[in-house]
């Protein structure tokens, strides 16, 4: 992820923390499970580190490692002070770790399939599909048409489970259902897969750290930047 | 049109709670109904009602603040329920104010619970260690065991800056207001209040407020095996919910001479057009101690009568007096006694 837009997702994610700062924002206590500042802070991340890359650039696992790591520290605090401002007085420490690891697992997938055209078009295509587009279809549907909750067709709210952002969205409002949390982890291992797979094919560049997380031996990694045959 | 004037009326005022009897039809396990204004009418069922069963249950509405003919809202709470699912209405029943106390107990000021419950904000000092780690995280990006060290040690300084920080007002507290030189055996107004959501609500026989005005109001009535009347909670994001119901002090007394009523964790007493006296710790059976200058909390002196010795104290125990018929699973955090007339 380059600095920049590190620099400007970590801004925005610590927005609503600094906004409630200000009182301009008021987070009022949920359904038990909710997690309103994490749910939001996680929801920029995800939605960032996420987000397919502009250009093609080869990995590096210490670069990938080092921006996600800066979703940490935010992502810690807003998990305090939801546990601070909630009734029971309780972090709600296991969205948090899920959120770390899914924002790292996002900002993996984007990164490894920046390292090759193919890959990049594959990612961003299922990026936008999935991760984002499921759950605008879901909003349209539920806002957009006032259709009622139990009128929504079934397969659409199954669909929208293996969003990211839909996870992070049910965390900030009333928790995430037991289905988001299993959609969220299968679809962001399916697209470091996918991505993993892309990047790997002849023609992928790959940073000599980089070829060394994905090989175990038996294929060989390629220099820093060096495109592949 | 009738759904935007009713919108409208329901924004303009303090929200209060009705309760309507209502035929529910199984199966179902619960249901809820949107009304205009953000309002919302929720009920469960635990078990779920089987086919075919059917019940006719009494569960709390919102009521809007303003005069309307009670033919509109019965029609449209009637219609969100039929919308919502297999129930019909029967009866509603406007909100009862609370009888038997003295009007100026009920006209002095609520509790206020502040902005955000509570709980501690962002402070400039965890802005600070953020900044600080994200200046070394881009900086050192390339140093992986580095980052990984400050990215944990900021984790920890963060949990200790939120750890430590004291919380300045509780989410929920009860407030006994009561008239000590008025009659013998007056009741008192027992004053339930609690930020964004109220648990163990009796619409029947309480009286509800909501502010600011215009808050959106959600009644949730839960039926269970244990609870068959139905456990009434009320939520309002962003909001302060406040139960006032009368309370019958049972003869307990609170005089100079003795403290006949229970253990204060900290207390406090301003003669007439005098200044505050912060007392410290009163015993139960002791006499009220000299004390010495010294103010109660902001949020408990504004707006209060000059005229008349005021008290005001502290429970040690929140729960001693608490007569809630349907408690909050952690009871409530702090109960309070405001008296005049000792």
């Amino acid at each position: 992820m380059h600095i920049a837009a590190l620099a400007l997702t970590w801004l925005a994610s610590l927005a609503p923390l600094l906004l409630e700062r200000f009182g301009a924002l008021e987070f009022a206590a949920g359904p038990g499970g909710a997690a309103p500042r994490l749910g939001l802070c996680a929801l920029v991340w995800l939605a960032l580190a996420g987000a397919p890359r502009w250009r093609e650039t080869p990995f590096e696992v210490r670069n990938w490692w080092g921006g996600a790591l800066a979703a940490l520290p935010v992502l810690c605090l807003a998990c305090l002070l939801d546990g601070a401002g909630s009734p029971a007085g309780k972090a709600p420490w296991a969205a948090g770790i899920f959120a770390a690891v899914a924002v790292a697992l996002s900002a993996l997938a984007s990164d490894l399939a920046a390292a090759r055209p193919a890959a990049r078009r594959v990612h961003g295509a299922l990026w936008l599909a999935t991760s984002l587009g499921l759950p605008l279809l879901w909003v349209a549907v539920h806002w957009g048409t006032r259709v009622a909750p139990a009128a929504t067709p079934a397969f659409l709210d199954f669909l929208c489970s293996c969003s990211p952002l839909q996870w992070a969205f049910e965390v900030a409002r009333e928790g995430a259902s037991a289905r988001s949390w299993i959609g969220a982890a299968a679809f962001l291992t399916a697209l470091c897969a996918v991505a993993a797979a892309q990047t790997r094919t002849p023609g992928g560049r790959i940073g000599a750290a980089g070829g060394a997380l994905l090989d175990s031996g038996a294929t060989g990694s390629r220099g820093p930047g060096v495109p592949g045959p | 049109m009738i759904a935007l004037f009713l919108w409208a009326v329901l924004q303009s005022g303090v929200p209060r709670v009705g309760t309507a009897d209502v035929e529910f039809r199984g199966p179902c396990a619960g249901l809820r109904a949107d009304l205009p204004g953000g309002a919302s009418i929720g009920v469960g069922f635990d078990p779920p009602l089987s086919v075919g069963e059917e019940r006719r249950l009494r569960v709390a509405v919102p009521w809007p603040a303003e005069a309307l003919p009670q033919e509109v809202w019965k029609g449209e709470l009637a219609r969100s329920l039929a919308a919502a699912g297999p129930a019909r209405l029967e009866r509603v029943q406007p909100p009862t104010p609370v009888v038997g106390l003295d009007p100026t107990l009920i006209a002095r000021p609520r509790p206020d619970l502040g902005r955000g419950g509570g709980g501690p904000g962002m402070s400039w000092s965890m802005l600070f260690v953020l900044g600080a780690v994200f200046a070394i995280q881009a900086g050192r990006r390339r140093r992986a065991l580095l980052t990984t060290l400050v990215t944990l040690a900021a984790c920890a300084s963060l949990w200790l800056l939120v750890g430590l920080a004291p919380r300045e007002t509780p989410r929920e507290l009860v407030l006994y207001e009561a008239r000590l030189d008025g009659e013998t055996g007056e009741p008192w107004l027992e004053v339930s209040s609690a930020r964004d959501r109220l648990l163990g609500v009796d619409p029947q026989r309480a009286s509800i407020e909501v502010h600011p005005p215009g808050s959106a109001l959600g009644c949730r009535t839960e039926f269970s095996s244990s609870s068959a009347d139905g456990s009434v909670s009320l939520t309002a994001p962003a909001a302060t919910l406040h139960q006032l119901r009368s309370f019958d002090s049972g003869g307990r007394a609170l005089r100079r001479e003795v403290n006949a009523l229970g253990d204060f964790g900290a207390a406090w007493f301003r003669e007439s057009g005098g200044s505050w006296r912060s007392l410290g710790p009163w015993a139960f059976g002791d006499p009220m101690p000299e004390g010495s200058p010294g103010d109660p909390p902001g949020r408990w002196v504004p707006d209060l009568p000059l005229a008349g010795s005021l008290f005001l104290g502290r429970l040690a125990d929140p729960s001693a007096l608490a007569a809630r018929r349907d408690p909050a699973p952690q009871g409530p955090a702090e109960a309070w006694i405001r008296a005049s007339g000792m």
